[in-house]
């Protein structure tokens, strides 16, 4: 039945949707020429159903209505790039309602601006934020946007060549006394009163032979410890740091001692 | 100076008019276990010893260098208290310097181990006291500065010890003290540049160096007498030599110290 339905056409459709419209026993109006067919209530169900059905295939169902706007809603948002090469010049625009945006950024380099437009460039790498700050008739909000120009690298510290190290010095000998020689007293006698005495004192410094197993307290004092490497030349500046330790291997001199010490800025 | 013309080669004491009393003999048993020199240091093989004096005298000398300070017992029989003085002077100077010697009262010595002015010493009584408890500063001007009523003079038997006088002799204490018996060990200690205490003829000197004289070997020693003898090192007198003969009888029994204690206080 529904079939004979559909077979009626075009014409009949129309005649149908008039009916469906009108309600029942509107069969009469049946399209000209056409078979009449008395219409059950069941049958006008039918083809009520049929119409809605074929109706939906030709008018599209209304658009849905985007929800009334608020005038009074301020809208702020910053459009443009996240990332940007140092050197490079970007811009920014204030996508708004507001009758009025003011721009600020923190940069120590100034961006151009221009009503809702900002072009900035930045010759350093960095992270830099603008903010853009509009206003409605209830309200004044602002936004931020951030934007990384190159990788921030940390500053690469500038090699400072350390303070030249210099005198007067306190010279301290560390030394087994139980293998003193011939050699190391000869480089004591000359370091006390001969040619090395005399360098010694031209310059300021002191010179003392301190063995550990009997002035152990003095080298802590001193803050000299440990005795591995001994015998050694310890140096120590006028503040009480020690500025520098070296071991002593023979063949000992005074002239070898004096070269280190020369060394150590002395 | 050409030492074989002047009158200070093995002066014999017993006729000298200074004549004082100097005994080496060993304390009993107090010494028998002490280490000898030898036992520490390797005793150099007589065959290196002239070779190595020439290349001493060539690099300008030895311990005569160490001494700030000649000392005078004047009559009284100290020489061992002297001696011993002359020996911990020569250590100050090799460890922290001429400039830091601290004079010290050979009297302050010499009355721990005299029983009068004039009844001498044993010299391993001056080891032993030296180590143990130590002497005071002279008294002068600087010393005072700095130690206050805690100085002596260098003489005068009679002359009470300061009240407290120990706490500052400690300071003054040698630390490493090795007996010698022989020349072989007595050539090494003065090669190394270690001084050695010796008695002679009723006298306590302080050898200082081994040398040579016309290729043979000589001993050089700073006295306790003033003005008298040669000069050596910075100072215009003070010295004398004895010769290889008298320095093997030296050499029976001697001591020698290798290293004092830090007289600013600062020792362990």
């Amino acid at each position: 039945m529904q079939n004979a339905f559909r077979k009626a056409g075009l014409g009949f459709g129309l005649c149908a949707i008039l009916t469906t419209m009108g309600g029942a026993g509107l069969y009469a109006l049946a399209p000209f020429g056409a078979e009449t067919t008395t219409l059950t209530p069941a049958d006008l169900d039918t083809v009520r159903a049929i119409v809605k059905e074929e109706v939906a295939k030709v008018i599209p169902p209304p658009a849905p209505v985007d929800p009334p706007v608020d005038p009074n809603k301020l809208t702020l948002e910053i459009t443009g790039p996240d990332t940007a090469l140092p050197g490079e010049m970007f811009e920014l625009r204030a996508k708004t309602n507001s009758k009025h945006i003011r721009w600020k950024s923190k940069s120590s380099f100034k961006p151009y601006e221009s009503g809702s437009v900002i072009v900035f460039s930045s010759p350093v790498a960095g992270s830099f934020d603008f903010e853009l700050m509009g206003h409605s008739d209830s309200e004044v909000d602002s936004v931020t946007k951030t934007v990384v120009v190159g990788t921030p690298v940390p500053p690469t510290p500038v090699p400072v060549p350390p303070a030249p190290v210099t005198g007067p010095f306190s010279l301290f000998v560390i030394y087994d006394s139980n293998k003193q020689t011939p050699e190391v007293g000869q480089m004591a006698i000359n370091l006390r009163a001969q040619a090395g005495a005399d360098y010694l004192k031209s310059k300021g410094h002191t010179l003392e032979f301190l063995d550990p197993s009997v002035h152990a307290a003095r080298l802590a004092k001193l803050g000299i410890s440990g005795v591995a490497d001994i015998p050694f030349l310890a140096v120590i500046d006028k503040s009480g740091k020690v500025v520098s330790r070296t071991q002593l291997t023979a063949p000992y001199s005074a002239t070898a001692f004096l070269d280190l010490v020369k060394k150590a800025g002395g | 100076m050409m030492l074989e013309d002047h009158p200070f080669i093995d002066v014999d004491f017993s006729k000298d008019p200074h004549f004082v009393f100097g005994d080496t003999t060993p304390d009993g048993e107090k010494f028998l276990g002490m280490q000898e020199y030898g036992d520490v240091y390797e005793t150099i093989d007589d065959s290196l010893v002239d070779g190595l004096i020439e290349q001493q005298e060539a690099a300008g000398g030895g311990s005569e260098w160490f001494i700030k300070y000649i000392l005078n017992q004047l009559r009284e029989g100290s020489c061992v208290g002297n001696a011993e003085t002359a020996m911990q002077m020569i250590l100050q100077a090799l460890q922290f310097g001429l400039d830091n010697v601290i004079l010290l009262s050979a009297i302050s010595m010499y009355k721990q181990i005299g029983s009068s002015a004039n009844s001498g010493a044993n010299v391993a009584d001056a080891l032993d006291a030296s180590a143990n408890v130590g002497q005071l500063p002279l008294d002068t001007p600087e010393n005072r500065a700095k130690f206050g009523s805690m100085v002596m003079p260098a003489t005068g038997f009679s002359t009470p010890f300061p009240t407290g006088w120990k706490d500052t002799a400690k300071l003054f204490r040698t630390a490493k003290s090795l007996v010698v018996k022989n020349i072989a060990q007595m050539n090494t200690c003065l090669l190394n540049k270690h001084p050695v205490q010796v008695g002679r003829q009723g006298h306590s000197i302080t050898y200082v160096k081994v040398f040579l004289k016309n290729g043979k070997r000589n001993y050089l020693y700073v006295n306790s007498w003033g003005d008298w003898g040669i000069p050596a090192g910075k100072m215009p007198y003070g010295f004398g030599v004895d010769s290889v003969s008298t320095g093997l009888q030296s050499s029976r029994w001697a001591y020698t110290t290798t290293q004092v204690v830090d007289y600013r206080g600062n020792a362990a």
